[in-house]
């Protein structure tokens, strides 16, 4: 998929401070989470504050304090649907739009972004920039709360930019990031049948609550792979994170075609779609239910987990997380 | 790390598309079909999902006809007409390709693009299959024509279009697996950029290949090379064409009736496969159709008869039947003597007639006495007991005096005993293979937790093993995506399903008792579209079967067709194994719960 070179690496936060920021990338929805990174960073070099603010559930748990938060912080709202990315990306395009020397930097919290947005960033980089950009993804995870009961799938599909072509003789094999939603995981392994089936279990997790959730969830299936199937990782280090997951599914790569189903934790998708933009044949799909019926809201844990991609010329720094070839 | 099953929960059971053509003819039972199969006609297999469509293919390729070693594989082995070219298709795929085509559209040429995209892919799948026949058919057919293939090769490397590829089979082989990713790349670049020009003139010569004219050439060169085949024909077999692109669907099915004498086409689908117009009803002769699911000529129980006792035996030892394994059916069994006095059927009869007026009536204007329901006029006893047997034990076990008052039943949390038996365990399975398997290997481990018992299987054993098995498809079927096609207005499967199953068991159950109550459906001509993809949907999971298929050729579509709920999930909605009267599909499915405004949507095509 990579048409750009591309380094990832985990940072620090406190790292961030080290250059000026040409946009600082946020999404405006009912999560409590919202406006975390936004206030924790508020001292930050930033030229240009973006909030992209929900079409949709404009009235829901925290969405005014959020929207009203964000502007006192400086950002300017931009409406954007749940479904279409376009909106995100046209504001990047925007901001690196001159041509320059040094690399431009931009900062997305991604926390409360839907798959489609931040998926098109990351589409957007590796394929489309023809700047040298420097963008740090933000996570900032939420506290535990109890699942909502789980709507049916509806969708299964592969997410706009990451599929592959690859024979059909090729066995399929899947990797899953298992979430907590029941039934989820299990759906798509019947819906695909694949060859070989991975799942991928945030342990230790964040909170340890996710970690006995998500295995009740996911049960029926992880009861039918066995121990050997399942690779724990753990969330707080995306550094081990990406390893595991590149291992794996290079591993998996010669025999097979491979599927990426990050169905947890955001930070995994991320990794995820980085992962399949630097190896080409690895695909990533989504499994939706469609429209959410009722929502939670999500509490911040209180700390800031972040990935740095540099696409194009990058300093000498040696990267302390690696997904994907050097380039 | 292979698994591959029926459902997760469930247990483990091959899927013959995750395994090599030597592992499907290890445990391969040839059935009737497969006879069929290996005629030398253009052959449609039609079935759901886990009829055993895959297997059958795969069974003729050379490696599997090699490998199998059953008693009549000599027989069968010499007696094939032709060598088999497999041709894979999965929902991975499917999704591969409709991705890719649909990040072509917004560009303006996009129709253009679409179809060259599409049918490069489509004939660079076609010719590595075909090449990994050839190469198969020199290994296993004729291992002494150990002579330079070079000949053969400079033509496939010339003709399509592999310029540079020295003439080694394994330097072809990579070659075309490579185009796939230099396709991916060509069509992804004009997709992410469609300001990009588009100059067909400027792709590469292979793309336009015809996968047609391609394999003709190939064939014709492979039999100049080898003459020793001369007379031979090759089958092109597609599997899982239902998920192949809707051009390749209707130009296969035109082809079942003028394609090349050297040709036959072996086509595997699903039980309704959407066809063009111009494609279904004509020159239905020239092919035939053999479907795998049970329906108004074929029944269930032969082949299963015979893939259960493979089953058993292999697990149990030779010497363990069906019958002695898991005893007779109390409900279908068809004994004279289940309507004698004092037989549990005759306590049955007695029980039902002192709770439900409507079985009490029906008995008395028959001239049989509820308190001793049994007759000694045939009619009376072939007419009335015996269609009412089934029926009255579901409703002898369901029903409360309550419910009979007009209340809502209540239902007792014990399970009746209502499903156990050869007979049931047959029916249930419904002529899925991987049903049968699932539900036997679970039936075999009861059976291997206790050797010292007497057999039968306990009655109770064997229902609560099926009742779990139908609650498991039901969970399956929720898990799945909507219908292509399905849109936002179908219904999901599942719902559908659910709606369906109360509303027969709201006839069956509920209502005052009948002889042949409603419990199938026929489907009304000019339904939404929505509704009737996700009855498509449901046929092809195997959750609906069609039981009135066309007499020839395949079916328009589902419109007028007549529909029940798969066995399978008979013990789940509490229903006998029995296909009982119809009712419009509409009508059925108001009954069910399904709101009206929500079929008005569909009408509409807007929510």
């Amino acid at each position: 998929m990579l048409e750009r070179p591309m380094r990832v690496t985990e940072i620090e936060v406190s790292e961030l401070k080290s250059s000026p920021i040409d946009l600082f990338l946020v999404a405006s929805g009912y999560e409590e989470r919202c406006t975390f990174a936004a206030k924790s960073l508020a001292h930050l070099d930033v030229r240009k504050k973006v909030a992209l603010a929900f079409t949709d559930r404009r009235q829901e748990i925290c969405r005014l304090e959020n929207d009203r938060g964000l502007i006192e912080l400086g950002f300017e709202m931009v409406e954007a649907s749940g479904s279409s990315g376009s909106a995100a990306v046209d504001m990047i395009r925007e901001v690196v739009s001159e041509p320059r020397s040094d690399p431009y930097h931009i900062v997305v919290d991604y926390s409360a972004m839907t798959t489609v947005w931040y998926a098109s960033i990351v589409t957007y980089l590796c394929r489309h920039a023809d700047q040298d950009i420097t963008v740090d993804f933000l996570y900032v995870p939420a506290e535990f709360a109890i699942p909502l009961p789980a709507q049916p799938n509806k969708y299964v599909e592969a997410l706009e930019g990451f599929s592959a072509l690859s024979s059909p003789e090729r066995p399929t094999a899947l990797v899953i990031g298992l979430g907590y939603e029941s039934d989820r995981a299990l759906g798509l392994v019947n819906y695909v049948e694949p060859a070989v089936t991975v799942a991928f279990l945030s342990d230790p997790a964040l909170d340890a609550n996710f970690v006995d959730s998500t295995v009740e969830a996911n049960r029926p299936l992880l009861r039918t792979l066995g121990e050997e199937h399942v690779v724990r990782y753990p969330l707080g280090s995306l550094r081990a994170t990406a390893s595991l997951l590149e291992s794996c599914c290079l591993g998996l790569l010669k025999e097979h075609r491979v599927i990426l189903a990050p169905l947890g934790p955001k930070p995994l998708a991320l990794l995820s779609m980085l992962l399949a933009c630097t190896h080409s044949g690895i695909e990533v799909w989504r499994v939706s239910a469609g429209e959410k019926g009722a929502v939670k809201s999500r509490k911040p844990l209180g700390k800031i987990l972040c990935v740095k991609v540099d696409v194009g010329a990058w300093s000498s720094t040696p990267p302390k997380l690696t997904v994907g070839p050097e380039y | 790390m292979t698994n591959n099953r029926l459902f997760i929960g469930a247990e483990k059971v091959f899927n013959a598309r995750n395994l090599s053509p030597e592992r499907v003819a290890r445990t391969f039972i040839a059935p009737q079909d497969f006879i069929d199969l290996c005629q030398e006609t253009h052959t449609v297999v039609m079935g759901p999902r886990g009829s055993g469509k895959t297997t059958l293919l795969k069974m003729l390729t050379p490696r599997a006809l090699d490998a199998w070693a059953a008693p009549q594989a000599n027989e069968i082995r010499e007696e094939i007409p032709f060598d088999s070219i497999y041709i894979p298709s999965d929902i991975h795929w499917e999704e591969q390709l409709r991705s890719l085509s649909a990040s072509l559209a917004p560009r303006l040429d996009y129709v253009a693009l679409e179809g060259i995209f599409s049918q490069a892919a489509v004939t660079v799948n076609i010719l590595l299959a075909v090449i990994d026949a050839m190469f198969d058919v020199i290994k296993l057919r004729k291992p002494e024509a150990a002579r330079p293939m070079e000949d053969f090769l400079e033509v496939i490397i010339d003709g399509w279009k592999l310029k540079g590829v020295p003439p080694i089979a394994g330097a072809v082989r990579e070659s075309l697996e490579a185009r796939f990713n230099e396709l991916f790349i060509l069509f992804r670049r004009l997709a992410s950029d469609i300001t990009r020009p588009f100059e067909q003139e400027k792709l590469p010569d292979w793309v336009f290949l015809d996968y047609s004219a391609a394999t003709r050439l190939a064939c014709t060169a492979f039999d100049n090379t080898f003459p020793e085949r001369a007379g031979r024909k090759w089958a092109l077999c597609f599997d899982e064409l239902e998920l192949a692109p809707s051009w390749l669907q209707n130009r296969l099915f035109r082809e079942l009736r003028s394609t090349d004498q050297r040709f036959l086409l072996k086509l595997s689908t699903s039980p309704l496969p959407t066809i063009g117009e111009d494609v279904w009803a004509a020159h239905s002769e020239d092919y035939e159709v053999i479907r795998l699911w049970p329906h108004k000529k074929v029944k269930a129980r032969d082949f299963s008869s015979l893939l259960a006792l493979a089953i058993i035996r292999e697990r149990l030892g030779n010497e363990q039947g069906l019958a002695e394994l898991l005893g007779g059916s109390t409900v279908a069994s068809g004994d004279e003597e289940s309507y004698s006095r004092n037989s549990p059927t005759w306590h049955v009869f007695r029980e039902l007639a002192e709770k439900d007026p409507s079985f009490r009536a029906l008995l008395e204007k028959h001239e049989v006495d509820p308190q001793n329901p049994v007759t000694n006029k045939r009619r009376v006893g072939d007419q009335v007991l015996r269609k009412a047997k089934p029926l009255a034990h579901f409703r002898a076990a369901w029903l409360t005096g309550d419910s009979l008052a007009g209340q809502r039943r209540v239902r007792t949390r014990k399970r009746p005993r209502l499903y156990h038996g050869v007979e049931d365990v047959l029916d249930i399975a419904d002529g899925n293979p991987r049903w049968l398997i699932t539900i036997l290997r679970q039936l075999l481990r009861k059976r291997e937790e206790h050797p010292e018992r007497a057999l039968p299987l306990p009655a109770e054993e064997q229902e609560e093993v099926l009742a779990q098995t139908s609650e498991l498809f039901l969970g399956f079927l929720r898990t799945l995506p909507n219908p292509r096609g399905g849109g936002v207005l179908g219904i999901p499967l599942y719902e559908l399903v659910e709606i369906l199953g109360t509303a027969f068991e709201e006839h069956i159950l509920n209502r005052p008792f009948s002889l042949n109550p409603v419990g199938t459906v026929r489907v009304e001509l000019a339904l939404p579209e929505p509704l009737l993809n996700c009855l498509r949907w449901a046929a092809e999971q195997g959750a609906l079967i069609v039981m009135d298929p066309v007499e020839q050729g395949l079916d328009k579509g589902i419109e007028g067709r007549r529909l029940r709920l798969t066995f399978l999930l008979a013990p789940y909605f509490k229903l006998p194994l029995r296909a009982y009267k119809e009712a419009r599909l509409t009508t059925c499915l108001r009954t069910g719960g399904l709101e009206e405004s929500r079929l008005k949507q569909m009408e509409l095509g807007y929510a």
